[in-house]
């Protein structure tokens, strides 16, 4: 009986394997050219543009810190990965440079 | 008196007899799939059972590993790279893995693990749960390293976005992965430039 135990855990992490990877979406860096806490459009260095929606569940950070959609300012960096959810393409995470001028701050909080 | 006993053996007989069938269409049919989400009744006996399994000594374990801030911090990063592959670096479970265990890995988070005591976390990191996907981990490293995590259980609802997005730097990946971490990093400090056109992924 042990071994059943962990035969089913080994074929389920290398059955789970190729599952561990990002999900299907949409990865793009960018720079902001609009956002809301509805959507975020970002144009890649190509020139094209992509919206992604913000869903309640998307991740935002500026900096390294925790942030609202609404204070992405147009003109910053951003990395968005992006998912398809229900029809549409909505951005998993998005991670923006700070506005130019503005002074850079820790990574994350000291501890 | 010899009939009335036959009939007693034969009914037993055919009773478990039956049973034994029953069963065994019931598990072709199941084909023991870890795909449905476990019953009420099978998560009530297993999590009955998984309590029985814990000496009342155990139990009343307090944590001898004192809490501070490098403590936690240094749990958050074991727990990055051990336990986030199934647990989700906020302990949700809701990652490809968890999702797809039988049983599921549970939302840490939520009253059912956090009413569980110091010593009955413990017991289950070192020595994992059988029949499951829950590794036991004890016995390579010091069990302090468990207790460390114990504490780290109990600071999940509180968990921050930057500790979680500091751990996703830390969790286990695949050569790629890494490359393309440092590529976002790159663009985001000073605009080095990646590939042109959106990345698509699929599974
Ligand atoms: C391969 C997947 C996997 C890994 C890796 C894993 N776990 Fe688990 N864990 C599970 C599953 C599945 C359960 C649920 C078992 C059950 O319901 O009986 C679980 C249950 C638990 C529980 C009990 C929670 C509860 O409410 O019953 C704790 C505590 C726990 N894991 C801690 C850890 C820690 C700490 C690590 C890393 C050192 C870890 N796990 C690594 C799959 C995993």
């Amino acid at each position: 009986m042990r071994s059943i135990g962990w035969i089913a855990t080994i074929v389920a992490l290398v059955g789970a394997g190729p599952a561990l990877g990002h999900e299907a979406g949409v990865d793009v860096r960018g720079v902001v050219v609009a956002a809301d806490a509805a959507q975020v459009t970002v144009r890649g260095a190509d020139g094209k543009e992509t919206r992604f929606a913000v869903a309640r569940d998307t991740r935002v950070f500026v900096e390294r810190h925790g942030a609202k959609p609404a204070e992405l300012k147009p003109g910053v960096r951003a990395v968005i990965h992006g998912r398809e959810r229900g029809g549409r393409l909505e951005a998993a995470s998005i991670h923006a440079s700070a506005p130019a001028g503005s002074v850079p701050s820790a990574p994350w909080p000291a501890r | 008196m010899r009939r009335p006993c036959c009939i007693a053996v034969a009914a037993v007989v055919l009773l478990l007899g039956g049973g034994l069938v029953a069963g065994l269409v019931a598990l072709r049919r199941s084909g023991l799939s870890a795909r449905p989400e476990p019953g009420p009744v099978e998560a009530r006996l297993a999590r009955t059972v998984r309590s029985l399994a814990v000496a009342g000594s155990v139990r009343r374990l307090p944590n001898p590993v004192p809490l501070t801030p490098r403590l936690l911090a240094e749990a958050r990063a074991h727990f990055a790279d051990h336990c986030a592959s199934c647990h989700g670096n906020d302990g949700s479970g809701d990652t490809p893995l968890g999702r797809r265990l039988y049983p599921r890995a549970p939302d840490m988070r939520l009253p059912a693990t956090q009413e569980l005591t110091d010593g009955e976390l413990f017991q289950t990191i070192e020595e994992g749960i059988r029949l499951t996907g829950m590794p036991g981990w004890g016995g390579e490293v010091s069990p302090d390293v468990s207790w460390s995590l114990v504490h780290f259980i109990r600071h999940l609802p509180r968990l921050t976005p930057e500790e979680i997005l500091e751990m996703e730097r830390l969790n286990p990946k695949s050569p790629g992965e890494w490359q393309e971490m440092q590529e976002d990093e790159a663009f985001l400090k000073d605009g080095t430039p990646g590939p042109a056109a959106p990345r698509h992924r699929a599974h």
